[in-house]
């Protein structure tokens, strides 16, 4: 009798032994320790460790979210997104479903894939038609919506935002007034079609650099111009015929053909410089007046 | 005295719990280095995390374990590390499921590096078994002798393959035909090129082919010659147009001399790239669709 406890003990060490699961299961703790801790690639490998071994498709989903945010802080947002679309969304519960949507969404707006953020931004309204569920996503989708020139949309959103926040009465309407400045037109991104740039320099050499802007450019490029015509038309005068055409107006063609197509760049350069400068004012504003609650209210959902 | 007895098998029952309770643990550390996962990850194609889990501390005392070097192999293979490829490749013992490939990729990555002793030498230390691993190894041989451009041992190789293997069949035909070209090609004379160029500006390099640049070359090089010669007859030889006008003439006709030297040096070398390439792939497809499927 007296050696049955010990006897169970026994047979106790060696089921552990036998099944194994107790010591090949990883724990997710330290997953999350390693996260916690800044040790990304660490943390991506056991994240993947544990999700190879489970068998509830809802943890999983969580355990790979973890390892594509762990992507997103290598700096490779693009393994990132692909982490996430592997993820099966289907049977997952609307949490887990924001959470990735939102995450995937954040991924495509730091890659430049703006259309892709903006659709996920409807998947998201598709599954969630309570427009009040979605607040927190708000902030991201109206620098999505900056982004995309769509000033009233972005507009809308952040009126909805404020009357959705926590913020006094005053500070609201303060908020209000310096929103419908930063949307008037005078203050709203100029678009510069790159088309109209580089007609402009098609008919005056120098004129698309000064439509985009850049006046110092565009001055030393017409003088560029009439310094070669004005050398061509000297030559022909001195009777140099070969030196005015090949030299004087062959180089005035490689810089008029060079001009024009500088001036399409030149204004897509700042066009995408002017949304990025708007986006920024957005995003230290929104920080200003509407703190970290946004972001605190997403990550504190833990599986 | 009953008393006394069962304190006493207490304490050897504590004892022999005390004894056994490290047990699970030494079992578990020697089952902490996890294949399975590892297996996975090389499958998932998540190489950089496949070698960290092999080089952290849980694998590092499975030294002798085939499919720890076989993936790790694999892993610095797929990352194009083939030095440190081949090296743990070759370490997997014959009795491993993963020999054969891992020696046979071995070779292809030293073949690769250009170490072709090395790799003639590890598929000469093959243990093969089967008629087709044979075939494989010969047509291997093959392709390292073309690439030594040693085309009578190619000969010899190739007849001793077996070349209705599926595997090999087209890539055998695509060897062939290119020891055919690499027999029939004249090489082409740089000196030749520069001296065209300095007839006539631009024959050079449609010498070597460039027909385009060619043009380029003639239009440039005769439009700066004749506005030097326009200067020379108009302003006369000491004016500081025509010195100018004559100095960029000089360097256009110097640069279409030594562009069309260049041209057929980087020909000659392209060829060779190109033909070496198309070796290399051609050993390596029958590789990967015999042993990687």
């Amino acid at each position: 009798m007296s050696r049955i406890p010990f006897f169970l003990t026994c047979i106790f060490l060696c089921a552990i032994v036998t099944t194994g699961k107790g010591i090949a299961s990883p724990d997710s703790t330290r997953a999350f320790s390693l996260f916690a801790r800044g040790e990304f690639f660490k943390a991506s490998v056991e994240f993947e460790r544990i999700a190879f071994y489970e068998t509830n498709n809802q943890r999983i989903a969580w355990y790979r979210y973890y390892k594509a945010l762990c992507y997103k802080e290598m700096n490779e947002t693009n393994k990132a997104l692909n982490e996430l679309e592997t993820i099966n969304l289907f049977p997952s519960p609307d949490s887990v479903f924001l959470r990735i949507k939102y995450e995937q969404a954040l991924c495509n707006y730091l890659t430049g894939n703006i259309p892709q953020a903006l659709w996920n931004f409807d998947e998201i309204h598709m599954r969630f038609p309570d427009t009040l569920k979605t607040v927190n996503i708000l902030p991201l989708q109206i620098l999505c919506l900056n982004a995309d020139r769509q000033w009233n949309s972005a507009l809308a959103g952040w009126n909805y935002l404020l009357d959705h926040s926590t913020l006094a009465e005053t500070d609201r309407s303060a908020l209000r007034k310096e929103l419908t400045v930063m949307y008037s037109r005078k203050y709203l991104p100029r678009y510069r079609k790159p088309e109209r740039a580089e007609n402009w320099s098609r008919f005056i050499p120098g004129s698309g650099q000064l439509y985009c802007g850049s006046v110092g450019e565009g001055s030393v490029n017409l003088l560029i111009h009439l310094s070669l015509l004005g050398f061509a038309g000297w030559e022909f005068y001195s009777h140099c015929w070969v030196t005015g055409y090949f030299v004087g107006l062959g180089l005035f063609n490689k810089f008029y053909h060079g001009g024009m197509h500088r001036a399409y760049l030149l204004a897509m350069q700042k066009n995408a410089e002017q949304i990025r400068l708007f986006n920024e004012k957005n995003s230290a504003l929104m920080i200003r007046s509407l703190g970290n609650n946004t972001s605190e209210h997403l990550h504190s959902q833990n599986p | 005295m009953h008393r006394t007895g069962r304190l006493q098998s207490l304490i050897i029952q504590i004892f022999w719990l005390l004894l056994l309770l490290p047990v699970p643990g030494i079992i578990s550390a020697q089952d902490s280095c996890d294949l399975k996962f590892i297996s996975h990850l090389v499958n998932r194609g998540d190489y950089r995390e496949a070698l960290y889990l092999i080089d952290s501390s849980d694998c590092r005392h499975v030294k002798t374990n085939d499919s720890l070097n076989y993936f790790k192999g694999w892993s610095l293979y797929s990352l194009k590390e083939l030095d440190a490829s081949a090296q743990c490749l070759l370490k997997t013992h014959p009795a491993s499921v993963f020999y054969l490939k891992s020696h046979f990729f071995a070779a292809c990555n030293y073949t690769h590096l250009g170490k072709f002793d090395e790799a003639i030498r590890t598929l000469g230390e093959l243990q093969l078994h089967s008629a087709q691993d044979s075939a494989m190894r010969y047509f291997q041989l093959a392709g390292i002798s073309l690439l030594q451009n040693n085309l009578p041992a190619f000969r010899e190789w190739m007849d001793k393959t077996d070349r209705n293997q599926y595997e090999i069949t087209e890539p055998a035909d695509i060897l062939q035909k290119l020891s055919g070209e690499i027999q029939s090609h004249k090489t082409k004379s740089p000196v030749l090129a520069g001296f065209l160029s300095a007839v006539l500006p631009g024959s050079g390099k449609l010498y070597a082919g460039k027909k385009g640049e060619a043009v380029s070359a003639f239009l440039s090089t005769v439009g700066l010659g004749l506005v030097a010669c326009e200067n020379v007859s108009r302003r006369g030889c000491k004016d500081v147009q025509t010195i100018l006008f004559g100095t960029a003439f000089a360097v256009a006709y110097s640069a279409n001399i030594y562009g069309a030297v260049l041209s057929v040096r980087i020909l000659e070398s392209e060829y060779h790239e190109n033909v070496k390439n198309t070796i290399l792939f051609n050993l390596h497809i029958p590789l990967r669709n015999s042993y990687d499927r």
